[in-house]
């Protein structure tokens, strides 16, 4: 179990920048595939067949992507203007250390010592506060090595606990890392798998739409790392999910109501074989289910989610324990195979 | 083995040293200064006091603080999040930093969280950090070895960027690197008065360590070394800016003798420095040295985002201050 987690939120791999995820993924999984395929928008999907028997198909997914910054501007004093790629709260970026472009340049966001805010000790910084400082003196020099356009990913090292993993970009390296323990140690079963691994999901779930395109599957288990909310900002009637109570079953979520079937199947599943599941207490935040209700003849998605605390932060934290039920529940339901007669039940 | 800056700064930096809890930062200080020192001690607040015998008629006291901004635990919360206070730190710069927690049984790390952006309401997008909302999360320690009291600092890896270093306290251990600096030239001058250099204790939350020290001292004169603004616009004050060299303080605080003989060595020996108005008190050590009647100095090295979990420095400007300071000391006549 999670034999790839520690390199994959190492990796550095921004919405519309995916290609070191992809790569790595590719080179771990492509030669024990039946089939790979790529395609314009950058998804990368990778097919395993069943006995044969069956010509149904299940698609896994998960989302590459992580959320990240993109320099915007350079101001004259050499430090750089930038704004969100995807859902960022400038209030987390205040001190932390980053990396830019493709060479990784180290950097970090400056703020204004205490000592001088004088009507800003009490208000939020904006994204026009935000400045990364990266040892230039002048625009034109930062600007020959930094051209406008260039991603910045947040800069954490992946540290591993008893039973809780911190790290950045667990959304959603935790759901690739999910479906790549998956490839792993597959239940031999009769339909095809495809284990579809998406780009720019924080962008507005812009990449699961073509790679199900590919695979015109009957039926999809997306992977996610969801909200958790479980902290003393909120109180526990407003959490959303809470960290080791197991793998979190969507039921409804950024306006989608996800289909019924597979959502009490999942339930029945984990139940029926002591999984530790709870069910998620908040509809925030939507995942490429939704766009997969979208795509072609509406293709029916469950959601299996890993409760994530501080996720599109540089730092993040989820529990192995759920991490291993959200494994130990897509493993069940493979292995009984229901999942892919779902389309005969009725809703 | 040669002294490199850019070590002795890493070392500095990754080591812990919140007011009063200075041990682990005595402890590189003290491996660097004893080769250059007659004696070195450490005093009943904790200062670590390097000693260089000179001609034996004047002592001169230069101040480092080596504690650094942190918080302290005030709430243990059992869910696994401990509520916390600030010391010198700005509650902003808080929220997805990663921190370490001095308990009884040893360093544990922490996580400060802030619900995702998901979570957020219009309400609560428009509060900043504070000390109140704040928590940090310890929730990967099961048993809870953490008490009230027990001292959190930040965790954060030093980093060269261009011509400047920056890390997390540099406030105020560029200015000890400085002082090591110092000493380690004068062992090829022979012309001082007794020296002490004090990397003094709990300079954050009030200079209590440099008051010991010039109490127990009584030097003739008290030089303190701290960081200042560099680079950002203060208004009514001029800029000081990294790499122009150290900034020579003048106000009340200082010895106008002190000021005038400063400005004379940094223009005979060839270097650059700026100066700064300080019309009140400095929020320096030399503020306690000056309170025991000694005439006291400040001299500071510009810094850019202090007491942020990375703050800005440049090397030359620890250099030159490390040089300014050496030829002073040598070429003082009192």
């Amino acid at each position: 179990m999670m034999k790839w987690l520690k390199e994959l939120c190492a990796l550095h791999g921004a919405s519309g920048n995916e290609h070191p995820v992809k790569a790595f993924i590719r080179s771990k999984l492509a030669d024990r595939s039946d089939a790979v395929y790529e395609d314009g928008i950058g998804n990368l999907v990778l097919l395993r067949k069943g006995a044969g028997k069956s010509a149904k198909r299940l698609m896994l997914l998960a989302h590459m992507d992580e959320v990240g910054l993109m320099v915007t501007n350079i101001e004259e004093d050499g430090r750089l203007a930038v704004m969100p790629v995807g859902g960022v709260d400038p209030r987390v970026l205040l001190g932390k250390p980053v990396v830019i472009g493709e060479g990784e340049i180290p950097g970090f966001i400056g703020y204004q010592a205490i000592h001088l805010q004088k009507n800003t000790l009490t208000v939020p910084p904006e994204w026009k506060d935000i400045r990364v400082e990266a040892g230039f003196t002048k625009k034109e020099q930062a600007a020959e090595k930094i051209p406008i356009g260039t991603y910045i990913h947040f800069h954490t090292e992946y540290e591993e606990f008893e039973n809780r993993i911190v790290a950045k970009a667990l959304d959603d390296r935790g759901g690739c890392s999910i479906l790549m323990d998956l490839f792993e140690d597959l239940p031999a079963v009769d339909y095809d798998i495809y284990f579809g691994f998406v780009v720019q999901e924080e962008v507005g779930l812009r990449g699961s739409g073509a790679a199900a395109k590919l695979v015109c599957p009957d039926v999809a288990l997306v992977f996610e790392t969801t909200t958790a909310g479980d902290n003393p900002e909120l109180s526990p009637a407003r959490w959303s999910t809470h960290l080791d109570q197991g793998v979190a079953l969507s039921y409804l979520q950024g306006g989608y109501a996800l289909d019924s079937r597979i959502f009490e199947l999942l339930v029945d599943t984990a139940s029926r074989n002591r999984i530790p599941y709870q069910c998620k207490g908040r509809t925030v935040g939507g995942t490429d289910a939704t766009r997969l209700a979208k795509t072609m003849y509406g293709i029916p998605s469950g959601g299996l989610n890993i409760p994530g605390r501080y996720i599109h932060a540089p730092v993040s934290m989820i529990s192995k324990s759920d991490y291993q039920s959200a494994v130990d529940l897509a493993r069940r339901v493979i292995a009984e195979g229901k999942i892919v007669q779902i389309m005969e039940g009725s809703l | 083995m040669a002294f490199c800056l850019e070590k002795l700064l890493e070392e500095l930096s990754m080591v812990d040293g919140p007011p009063g809890r200075e041990g682990p930062v005595r402890k590189v200080l003290d491996s660097y200064v004893r080769p250059y020192a007659d004696d070195v001690y450490e005093d009943t607040s904790g200062n670590l006091i390097a000693q260089k015998k000179g001609k034996g008629e004047k002592k001169i006291l230069v101040s480092t603080h080596m504690d650094e901004v942190g918080m302290i635990v005030s709430k243990v919360l059992p869910e696994g999040f401990l509520r916390v206070e600030g010391i010198g730190i700005d509650p902003k710069i808080c929220p997805s930093q990663k921190v370490r927690i001095h308990t009884k049984q040893g360093v544990k790390r922490g996580v400060i969280g802030m619900l995702a952006p998901h979570l957020q309401t219009e309400e609560t997008r428009k509060l900043a950090a504070n000390f109140d909302t704040l928590f940090v999360d310890v929730s990967m320690h099961p048993d809870l070895p953490f008490r009230v009291g027990d001292f959190v600092t930040l965790d954060s890896k030093p980093m060269r960027l261009g011509k400047t270093y920056c890390g997390k306290a540099l406030d105020n251990r560029a200015s000890c690197a400085a002082s090591v600096i110092a000493l380690m030239q004068l062992q090829k001058r022979d012309h001082f008065p007794d020296l002490f250099f004090v990397f003094s204790s709990r300079e954050e939350v009030g200079a209590f360590g440099a008051c010991t020290a010039s109490k127990s001292i009584q030097p003739d004169l008290g030089i303190a070394i701290d960081v200042t603004h560099g680079n950002e616009s203060v208004p009514n004050t001029s800029k000081i800016e990294l790499g122009k060299g150290p900034a020579l303080a003048f106000g009340p605080v200082i010895q106008p003798a002190l000021f005038k003989a400063f400005q004379a060595v940094a223009e005979k020996n060839g270097i650059a420095v700026q100066t700064e108005a300080v019309p009140g008190r400095s929020g320096t050590d030399a503020d306690m040295i000056q309170l025991e009647g000694i005439p006291s100095m400040v001299i500071s090295i510009p810094q850019r985002y202090m007491h942020n979990p990375i703050e800005m420095i440049h090397l030359k400007d620890i250099e030159e201050t490390g040089r300014l300071l050496a030829c002073f000391l040598s070429e003082w006549e009192g």
